[in-house]
């Protein structure tokens, strides 16, 4: 059995993700096109649900792509107000994902 | 994090949905149009949707309502393209197996741009989209430099700058 302290991403599988914590870091990657060490800026997520299921997890952001349709989120943890179903498309630098994202409860006040 | 190049239209639409969408599901960068059937029995529909990347175009945003789908493009440069696309993707829905699930439901458009002008508003208007400006104030900056770009001085610095990256042998 995988330990899944990471969510890795099948291509076009799509993964229904709750997050309860966030942390910003550098850290050390080795270059999957170049085979050679990069250090990059990562966001970290604790997923603490990972399709409708309880985990201890983390997802470690280093996409300029996905973090983009994350980042308004960040801001007072608004994100603990939703799921985010994730699908990757493509590899490589041409990756592209798809970002899903459910309020698990109306918003007061909000939308049109 | 810091930025190394510029999603400026993934945050712009990020950031537009959580503002004014928040209540709503929603989609971000969502392929559009079918996948071929006699390829997809062959190769299976995993290998028949990456084999169909290439014709299947990408739309910002989409956001369930309760009786509509509102198809979003954001554009801060070339905001023209992004008007134009919006009613060719929505010839696409219906045979997009992603949103299968969220029809049948109208098609509304908007176009979400950092300015606007009254020839996109006339054009807009003829093509049955929503024009809206939206301009949160990390974007200023982006739209300043953009506007800027335009300028003699702006130009001529931009040369300089080009000359010493020449001189320098900096890529």
């Amino acid at each position: 059995m995988p330990l899944g302290n990471y969510v890795i991403f099948d291509e076009n599988t799509p993964e229904r993700l709750h997050f309860s914590e966030h942390m910003a870091r550098v850290k050390e990657i080795t270059d999957p096109q170049t085979l050679r060490p990069r250090t990059v800026n990562a966001v970290d997520f604790t997923v603490d649900r990972l399709n409708g299921r309880p985990v201890v997890s983390t997802l470690s952001i280093i996409q300029e792509n996905l973090y983009a349709q994350i980042e308004p989120y960040l801001e007072n943890r608004q994100y603990v107000q939703y799921d985010f179903i994730v699908t990757k498309r493509g590899s490589g630098y041409r990756t592209r994902w798809t970002v899903e994202v459910i309020p698990l409860r109306p918003v007061p006040g909000q939308g049109r | 994090m810091a930025r190394k190049n510029r999603q400026v239209e993934s945050r712009m639409v990020a950031d537009y949905l959580l503002k004014f969408y928040a209540s709503f599901p929603r989609l971000m960068m969502v392929p559009l149009g079918g996948v071929d059937d006699r390829l997809a029995q062959q190769v299976g529909i995993e290998k028949a949707l990456n084999l169909s990347r290439p014709f299947r175009p990408e739309i910002d945003a989409i956001v369930i309502l309760p009786r509509h789908l509102l198809l979003i493009e954001t554009k801060v440069f070339r905001i023209v393209d992004g008007l134009a696309k919006l009613p060719l993707y929505a010839a696409l829905v219906p045979s997009t197996p992603e949103l299968r699930k969220y029809l049948p439901r109208e098609i509304m458009m908007q176009i979400v741009v950092a300015w606007s002008n009254a020839n996109l508003e006339a054009m807009a208007a003829a093509a049955g989209v929503q024009v809206i400006v939206f301009t949160p104030a990390w974007l200023e900056a982006e739209v300043q430099r953009y506007h800027r770009y335009w300028t003699a001085e702006y130009q001529e610095a931009r040369q300089k700058r080009l000359e010493m990256r020449e001189y320098f042998g900096v890529d």
